[in-house]
């Protein structure tokens, strides 16, 4: 395999699709198994109150 | 020259955000949306304009002219560049731009202003504007080479046309028209890119097998997808890590999903964001060595050059004026969302603790981000045609200024809070840099050329686990504070009432 010979643009772009495809899967494997999850993740911006962090 | 295609190609940008602003507009009026929604779109941008946004703001004049200009030096091997954005991507879509979300912050300055110590806030405000203005420089400079390269007009008179229209894809509808323009420009990317990749095999004299051919003849290292040890060891390291971890620190890069209504948004974007930004790499790449195989292009003596003596020699007018039109649409969505960003800075984290900007009306603040986003149009576009040499330089630069404040922000929210052991690692790693830059050390490791985050990365891990341990009256790691907090305003509401 060496430095990875290929060619223009077939090769080059069907290596890079499969870079890209492992990219997606790795963010959705952070996203399912890595990332903290909380209830309010769902809930959308809420203009009247909404959350923001107070300085401690 | 070429007017006709120049024309076609600006009025392409031009006829697109107009479209938008008007459907935009009519929205407004219909829906009553107020003026919150210039830099945050009301809070509610979907998970498609987020994608497109995030790709192409990333996307931009280093994409059009830096990639195919580093093709003839580094090949396919520069593709590395456009993956470490997506790994870019998943840090911000998956962790730092969710705690944004999370903690209600607009700017990343701000974050680290709550996270750790105040002071943060105008001085990471003002390293976050200046990153800004050089990458507005930037892109200003690659509108004006590609305008005045096809017409004859001046440096300064391309700048001004191309700054021009760039006001115009923020200052109508702020991130809110950024958004939607960028999804329309980020489809119309791929399908001409496409069209004139197929149309390259075709036009050229021996097509892709014959540009292969000469590129495997004559520069055999520039088809490995990892170049050779001297490529990875000067080019690929360095860039991948500036990308990766310094690019997530960028107020440009993260605006975006501060604008969202919900987290669960940014986990269809992200998916979405990298391909639309990776891929793209492979257009240009591919562009720029064709134009370093076919004779009468690399006589450009540059693969920027190249590509655009190409797109005049081997493709129909139409797609001419479409190929130009997506080259000016990548360095417009990122000189508008550098200005967004740079006004933002100013306004929110500069500007903020002074009486005349302290609790600004929403209208008000749109006001001076109009104000600020024109200022850094001008001065940007001015100094395109007068310094360009010394910003490109510093703007290369002090991408690497970016990555300590990453590592800072990951030990701050998964470990220990010190804010004098955040204030402390970032000026020891800046003036780290600052070493870097005018002695041989990197040689010493032999890690010179485009090495500077792998120093950075190191030693702002290193400098804040220590100062951190140290600090005895550090804090808890924001992660917990924020739950406390967050469980605080929950039972205050009644409990949660997640939305179906």
């Amino acid at each position: 395999m060496g430095f990875i010979h290929t060619t223009l643009p077939l090769g080059f772009f069907l290596i890079t699709v499969l870079v890209v495809i492992i990219e997606m899967i790795v963010s959705l494997i952070w996203w399912n198994k890595w990332m903290v999850h909380f209830p309010e993740d769902d809930i959308e911006w809420d203009e009247k109150d909404p959350f923001i962090m107070q300085v401690e | 020259m070429n007017w006709f295609v120049t024309i076609g190609g600006i009025a392409y940008n031009i006829i697109i955000i107009l479209a938008v602003y008007a459907w935009i507009a009519s929205r407004r009026r219909h829906l009553k949306e107020g003026e919150e929604d210039f830099i945050l779109s009301g809070r509610s941008m979907p998970w498609f304009a987020v994608a497109a946004t995030q790709a192409l703001t990333a996307l931009g004049g280093g994409h059009i002219n830096g990639l195919s200009a580093q093709s003839w030096g580094t090949g396919m091997a520069t593709i590395w560049y456009c993956i470490g954005h997506g790994i870019m991507f998943m840090i911000i879509m998956r962790f730092a731009g969710v705690w944004y979300r999370r903690v209600g912050a607009i700017t990343l300055n701000e974050m680290f202003g709550k996270m750790f110590h105040p002071i943060l806030v105008p001085i990471l405000g003002a390293i976050g504007a200046t990153n800004s203005w050089a990458f507005i420089t930037i892109e200003t400079q690659g509108m004006a080479t590609v305008i005045s390269g096809m017409t004859g007009l001046s440096n300064l008179q391309g700048a001004i046309i191309g700054a021009a229209i760039g006001i115009l894809y923020v200052f109508l509808a702020g991130i809110k028209e950024i958004g939607y323009v960028n999804l329309i420009n980020a489809m119309l990317m791929y399908l001409f890119g496409f069209i004139a990749l197929i149309y390259v095999n075709f036009t050229t004299p021996a097509g892709w097998a014959g540009i292969t051919a000469t590129l495997n003849d004559q520069y055999y290292v520039l088809l490995n997808y990892l170049g050779n040890g001297e490529i990875i060891r000067t080019y690929v390291i360095g860039t991948m890590l500036v990308c990766a971890f310094g690019m997530n620190m960028s107020q440009g890069n993260i605006q975006s999903c501060a604008a969202v209504d919900s987290v669960k948004v940014l986990k269809k974007a992200c998916v979405a964001a990298i391909p639309m930004n990776v891929l793209f790499g492979v257009i240009i790449l591919s562009l720029g060595l064709a134009s370093l195989a076919l004779p009468d292009t690399a006589v450009g003596g540059n693969g920027a050059a190249g590509v655009v003596m190409l797109t005049f020699l081997y493709l129909p007018s139409w797609l001419q004026i479409c190929v130009i039109g997506v080259f000016l649409a990548a360095m417009l969505s990122t000189f508008a969302m550098m200005t967004l960003a740079f006004a933002t800075c100013v306004v929110r984290d500069i500007l903020s603790p002074f009486k005349k900007f302290r609790n600004l009306t929403p209208k008000q603040q749109t006001f001076w981000i109009r104000f600020f986003i024109l200022f850094s149009a001008i001065s940007g576009g001015l100094a395109a045609v007068t310094i360009q040499a010394q910003v490109n330089f510093g703007a290369t630069w002090s991408m690497a200024w970016l990555v300590p404040m990453f590592w800072v922000f990951v030990i701050g929210m998964q470990w220990k809070r010190s804010g004098i052991a955040a204030i402390l690692t970032l000026i020891l790693c800046w003036i780290l840099h600052v070493i870097l830059t005018f002695t041989n050390l990197a040689a010493v490791f032999h890690l010179e050329g485009n090495n500077y985050s792998i120093f950075m990365s190191a030693a702002s891990l290193i400098l804040m686990l220590v100062f951190s341990s140290l600090d005895k009256n550090a804090k808890e790691g924001y992660r917990k504070t924020y739950m406390r907090q967050r469980a605080a305003y929950d039972a205050r509401r009644g409990g949660i009432n997640v939305a179906q």
